[in-house]
Order: C-alpha cells, then structure tokens, then sequence
C-alpha cells in the first residue's frame, strides 16, 4: 500500500512503527546515495543516515506541511552530514590556482565514473559542488551552511568543476587506451 | 576642443572606436568556450543519471532498535508514574480502611454505650417504678431477678478488672458476653413481670 505523504506524517507523529518504516523505505535510498557521496564511505554514510533518520522521527511533529517532507528530510540528513563531517576532522577547501586549464577533447564519460568522481574530490569541493549542483542549494545557502564566503563557495565550485574535468579525462584516456 | 565638447557622447566613443586597433582574440578561446559549454551539458546530464546507492539493510534495524529504546524509556517514565499511582491508592485504600475502622470502633464503641445507657435507664425506670410500692416488685420472683441482676453486675465488673490487670482472653471474652447475654433476659423478665 503507497501512503501519501501527509499520511506518513501523520502515522510517525503517532510513532506507528509501519509509518517510520514506510518512511524511511521511501526516502532511504535517495538520502543514502547523498551521504555516500559526502562521505565516500559506506560505514560513514550508514551511520550518519542511522542519526539523520532518528532525528526526523524524533521531531516529525514540528513539519507543518507534509507536502514539504521531501525537502525538510533532504535539509535534516544534509546539516547532519556536514555537523558529523565537521565532528570527525576540519572541513577544508583547498586553492584553485594549481589547476592548468587545460583542454580536454571528448567528454564521453558514462555517470557511473562521474559518481566516482565526484567521491574523490576533496572533502570541502565535493560538499560545495555537491549542495549545489546536485541538491540544488544556492551560493549564500552553502556559504551559511559551511560558514563561509559567497565568494569561497563560488570559487570551491569552480575548482570542482576544473578537478572533475581533469579526472574524467583521465578515466577517458584511460579507457582510451584500453580500448 | 570646442569642437569635442560639442559633439554628442556616443559620436564621440564611435570616433575613437573607429581609429582604434581591432585585436583578435585566439583560436582556442572559442574551442575552449565550446568544451566548457559541452562538459556542462555533458555533466547536467549525467547528474540526473547519477546511481542509486543502498544503505546496509541493517541501518534499519539500527534505527528501529534505536527509536525501541527510546520507546522503553518512556515505559520507565510509564512505570514510575505507575508506581507512584499504585502508592497513592494503596495509601488512600489504607487511609481509608484505617478510617473506616476508627469509625466501626467509634460506632461499636458509641453502641456500647447506648447499651449500657440503655441497660442502665431501664434499671433507673424499674427502680422508680418500685419506689411507688408496686406490688409486682414486691413478688419474690422479682426479688429474685433482681438480686440475680445484682450478682451478674458485680460478676461482670469482676471480670472487667482482670482484664485490666492480666489481659484478656478467648474463655474471659466468653463469659463477659454471656453475662451480659444474661443480664439483659434478667432485665427483659424484669420489665415483663412489672407490666403483667
């Protein structure tokens, strides 16, 4: 049985077990590909989902809006993510200026070595790159979410963009010469 | 320079524009432009084909075991509230019972009293009822009862100060109710001989 969101809401308001649950098979799969991504650790990411997941039960009651669900767990799992990343070491964003902005002349990478990509990225790029161009956030709500700059954020997408570029070429290449 | 300050603004900067030196930009600008342009194209798109990435099936266990113990600590606040409750009516259960009984001792008490007042007002009446010289008081039968009422009163009494001094017991409690079981029918054919 599909339960709409205004009833999974309501049935977690009421800790009903099948509700959280049904919940948490709705949004689970979703959250996790996020949180692998942020962390590029399976470990990591099962646990931050594990703490993100109690805390939309524990406070569920204060959505006003259950169309809004989607969105507000998205929130609740991405500032979980970045509290627990900043628990375990300092999140740093390293300088652009070493990269060469050198031409590439295919781009035929498949999604499957983006994601890789993506995961190996620095740790401060990869969440700036990530809360923008996957989740959609804007620069000002990166910069209050990661206290910092406008700027920093600008800039930290645009090193990300140059540092993919440059591993997906090597993928390429590699596959290239493979081939 | 008059001449320059006169001529409107626009005619003036394409003027210059014009006398000016055209630069040409590289070659690989524009290419470098096309390949920025189709990695972003070539990157929104596989952004929305990116995979789809599975938690450990024992995430969820995790979390319900979790949300389970959480639970469990509102059943602690459960049972101590219980406890507190089953305190509170016990408590008002004994206060109660503790009243209940103050007040069958007080009734008992309050009975005995009656009775004796009763047994005493009755014995005042018959002997203002022969203070007048009836003649049913003057029948030995009635001689008889009362001096068997006298010997019973002073029995009971005796009785009522060992109780005192020793405590009491089963065959002593026997014979205070029996003689006042007696008193009461000696009382009782008193009444019955004064009013035949």
């Amino acid at each position: 049985m599909k339960l709409s969101n205004s009833e999974l809401v309501t049935g977690c308001v009421k800790n009903s077990r099948m509700h959280q649950k049904a919940l948490y098979d709705k949004f689970s799969t979703t959250m996790y590909s996020i949180l692998f991504r942020m962390f590029n650790d399976r470990e990591h990411a099962n646990d931050v989902l594990q703490d993100a997941f109690i805390t939309i039960f524990q406070t569920i009651a204060d959505l006003n809006d259950p169309e809004r669900l989607a969105g507000w767990i998205r929130t609740i799992v991405v500032r979980t993510a970045i509290r627990k990343m900043r628990e375990r070491s300092k999140i740093t964003f390293t300088d652009a200026s070493e990269i060469n902005d050198e031409t590439l002349p295919d781009f035929n990478f498949t999604a499957i070595q983006l994601d890789e990509a993506i995961r190996s990225l620095p740790k401060g790029n990869r969440l700036v790159f990530m809360l923008i161009e996957i989740e959609g956030y804007k620069h000002k709500e990166v910069a209050e979410i990661l206290n910092i700059s406008e700027g920093t954020s600008k800039s930290q997408l645009n090193y990300a963009k140059k540092l993919l570029r440059k591993s997906l070429n090597e993928y390429t290449s590699e596959y290239a010469t493979k081939k | 320079m008059n001449t320059l300050q006169n001529m409107p603004q626009k005619n003036k900067n394409i003027d210059w524009n014009k006398r000016l030196y055209l630069h040409q930009p590289d070659e690989d600008v524009w290419r470098k432009i096309e390949e920025k342009l189709d990695f972003e194209s070539k990157l929104s798109n596989c952004l929305c084909e990116l995979p789809v990435h599975y938690p450990d099936l024992a995430t969820w266990e995790k979390i319900s075991s979790n949300l389970h113990s959480k639970k469990t600590i509102n059943f602690k606040y459960l049972y101590v509230a219980a406890s507190i409750a089953v305190v509170i009516i016990t408590s008002t259960i004994m206060v109660q019972q503790f009243r209940k009984d103050k007040y069958i001792a007080t009734i008992t008490q309050k009975h005995s009293i009656s009775e004796n007042d009763l047994e005493e007002a009755a014995i005042a009446e018959i002997q203002t009822y022969c203070s007048t010289q009836m003649p049913a008081c003057e029948e030995s039968r009635f001689k008889e009862l009362m001096q068997l009422y006298e010997e019973l009163k002073a029995e009971e009494a005796q009785l009522n100060r060992a109780i005192q001094q020793f405590g009491d017991s089963p065959e002593m409690i026997q014979s205070i109710v029996k003689i006042e079981n007696l008193k009461s029918a000696t009382l009782q054919d008193m009444i019955i001989l004064i009013q035949s």
